[in-house]
């Protein structure tokens, strides 16, 4: 077991390497202009070269590779262009406030995802497999943006159910900072009013996020419940005189949940990745605005620093998933 | 007999809805079964053993359904009973059953003991230590050696064998009254078949419990049953004694099964020729007429009425009825020639 966990450790490592090596490259290949876009056009050649000079661009390539390399060994991305701060003090404002929302949005996900996905297994072909159906395939089908636009029509134009943007409201000031969470701050901090005007602006951008994953983890549920149920143990626990719900989370449902927890492992790495769309439709101050944000200034540092920060909690995910995989089924083993 | 019956089956169909068609899985199937008894049911695959047993305790897999007959079981017909009702009666209780791939029937993420002791939670009203308590002396009872440590130890890291005796133990746990034994020794080496068997014989004298052992073995029936019922496509054909099936077949399905069981190198094998018949549409009349050597036009039309050959031994088959009748008849002339008092067969 612990050998296995250090091994994936350094293929962690491994990948992490890779991914920092190619977005590095692909940043600095693309026939963009940082400096222009910086200072403008027309800028007069001195300042251009002042400017080159300061953040490291008259560099050969290979140079500012190691120095990128050496930087980032100590968390240090260097400063962002567009915020004019170091960039890892804007990841720390940005980075929880997605995880927040990818949390909150992976809870609703395997919450209602595991609980439809059972029943349309149990009621197969019933009204309420049909009708999981179509709540599935419309999560599934819909865009992101799309899905965040009808929401906030409906949500927040029509009924007012939910706030246009933002983390907090205005009158209402954050929690000190402890985990960056701010639900989490707040509950520490004693402040429930923050903690529920912070879940009421988490809602919305939630919803849109975890319907998507609802979708995905509640067909995979589905599918592997079916298969499941359809085992001769099953019929063993139901000789047994076991109760029906006994047969069906006791015998069943942890045989049917390898396939869902790599669902649900990978609709963590989605959050992140679905967080750049929800957070820029419904103008949340998050990790994924903030890359988007970077992306269209060209604001080389901060990228390279939120795909980074990305690349590390994906590559995380998959590590806890494969663990956990040992503790739900005996014949797994590391 | 004086026996009581423990088990009655009467005129039982049951279809499966595919999207083939139909298929006519068991074509009014009548059986009994006495307390105590050891009770064997052979055919080929696909003949109907396993869905008798599964309508016993009423756990036929969509999409078949049981359409119409009566089980008896204790004089209560099983299926009038709701779902609950034999849930939280029958099954575990009263009903337990035995399968084919004992790997496979135990469920792969719990451990051996928690398995049994959850049957003896569920319906013996133990807590969880006596139930511990208990299975590790099934364990025992079974000649599993270690007990503990297989209790501990999951499915998977059990041969076929132990696997089988693990699943003994767990449905014996409860004393039921009737054990269904879905082959119980068919997945197994043969040399661990021998020791299944022995073992289930001894355990089942200790618990008093009837069994109801389902095989397409001939050796095993005789080797371990009292009586035995052949079916064939949904069919009864013949019930009788073991020592009636085997020496005096009526029904010519249980002659081909019987010649088929292989005796002696040199020879060659003899089989059964054709195969079982598609239930979707299965043959008119007589369903074993197609691979009969002795079709008459009857038996393409009608289904034969089962008929009583002995005390205990019944068969459905047009040969008998017209053989008996031929003998009735010989004996009638005789009569006839002797004036003797007249001695019919007691139909």
């Amino acid at each position: 077991m612990l050998k296995y966990v250090i091994k994936r450790l350094i293929l962690f490592v491994i990948v992490i390497f890779g991914v920092v090596t190619i977005t590095f490259f692909i940043s600095h290949v693309i026939p963009a202009d940082p400096v222009g876009a910086i200072l403008g056009e027309n800028a007069p050649q001195e300042l251009v070269e002042k400017m080159e000079r300061q953040l490291g661009l008259d560099l050969p390539l290979g140079q500012q590779y190691t120095r990128y390399l050496k930087g980032l060994i100590n968390w240090n991305f260097g400063i962002s262009l567009r915020t004019q701060k170091q960039v890892s003090e804007d990841l720390r404002v940005y980075f929880p406030a997605t995880m927040e929302l990818a949390f909150l949005a992976l809870f609703i996900a395997i919450i209602l995802g595991i609980s439809i996905g059972v029943i349309s297994a149990v009621k197969r072909n019933q009204w309420q497999d049909n009708a999981s159906r179509v709540f599935s395939l419309v999560g599934i089908s819909m865009p992101a943006f799309w899905l965040g636009l009808l929401f906030i029509l409906i949500l927040y134009y029509h009924l007012g159910l939910i706030p246009a943007g933002g983390r907090l409201s205005p009158h209402i000031s954050p929690p000190p900072m402890v985990s960056g969470l701010y639900l989490l701050d707040s509950l520490i901090a004693g402040q429930f009013r923050t903690f529920w005007d912070a879940l009421y602006h988490l809602l919305g951008p939630a919803l849109v996020l975890g319907w998507i994953q609802t979708a995905y983890i509640c067909r995979v549920t589905r599918s592997s419940m079916l298969e499941v149920l359809n085992e001769e143990y099953i019929r063993t626990a139901r000789v047994k005189g076991l109760r029906e719900r006994v047969v069906i989370f006791k015998h069943a449902f942890r045989n049917a949940s390898i396939p869902i927890l790599t669902m649900i492992g990978i609709s963590f790495g989605y959050m992140l990745e679905g967080s750049v769309l929800t957070e820029t439709v419904f103008g949340y101050p998050g990790l994924g605005r903030y890359a988007v944000n970077s992306f269209l200034s060209l604001d080389l540092n901060a990228v390279i620093g939120s795909v980074t920060l990305i690349a590390i909690c994906y590559a995380l995910s998959n590590l806890i998933v494969d663990l956990l995989y040992a503790a739900l089924d005996p014949r797994i083993k590391y | 007999m004086a026996e009581e019956i423990l088990l009655e089956i009467k005129d039982l169909r049951v279809n499966f809805y595919t999207y083939r068609g139909v298929v006519k899985a068991l074509n009014g199937v009548n059986l009994k079964i006495y307390e105590g008894e050891f009770f064997g049911l052979v055919g080929e695959t696909g003949c109907g053993k396993s869905v008798t047993a599964s309508a016993v305790l009423n756990l036929v897999q969509n999409p078949g359904k049981i359409e119409e007959g009566e089980i008896l079981f204790k004089q209560k017909n099983l299926l009038k009973m709701s779902e609950k009702e034999i849930r939280e009666k029958i099954r575990g209780k009263e009903i337990t059953m035995i399968m084919q791939y004992p790997i496979a029937a135990l469920n792969p993420v719990i451990n051996n003991g928690d398995q049994i002791a959850e049957a003896l939670i569920a319906n013996k009203n133990m807590n969880e230590s006596e139930a511990r308590k208990r299975t590790i002396e099934l364990l025992k009872e079974v000649n599993i050696p270690q007990p503990e440590k297989i209790a501990r130890q999951f499915p998977h890291q059990l041969s076929g064998g132990m696997a089988q005796r693990v699943m003994i133990a767990m449905m014996l746990s409860t004393e039921p009254s009737l054990l269904i034994a879905d082959e119980p020794t068919t997945a197994l080496d043969v040399s661990i078949q021998a020791q299944v068997l022995s073992l289930l014989k001894d355990l089942i004298s200790k618990h008093r419990a009837t069994v109801l052992l389902i095989t397409h073995d001939l050796s095993v029936v005789a080797e371990t049953c009292s009586r035995v019922g052949v079916m064939y496509a949904g069919d009864m054909v013949e019930i009788g004694t073991v020592d009636q099936i085997i020496n005096n077949p009526q029904h010519p399905y249980t002659k081909g099964l019987i010649k088929a069981i292989p005796s002696d190198r040199s020879k060659e094998l003899v089989e059964i020729r054709g195969s079982v018949p598609d239930l979707v549409n299965p043959p008119s009349g007589c369903r074993f007429h197609p691979r009969c050597d002795y079709t008459k036009p009857i038996c393409k039309k009608e289904k034969p009425q089962v008929l009583q050959v002995e005390k205990e031994h019944v068969t459905a088959c047009f040969l008998y009825e017209e053989s008996r009748n031929k003998k009735s008849k010989e004996e009638y002339a005789g009569e006839y020639k002797g004036g003797a008092n007249g001695r019919t067969d007691s139909a």
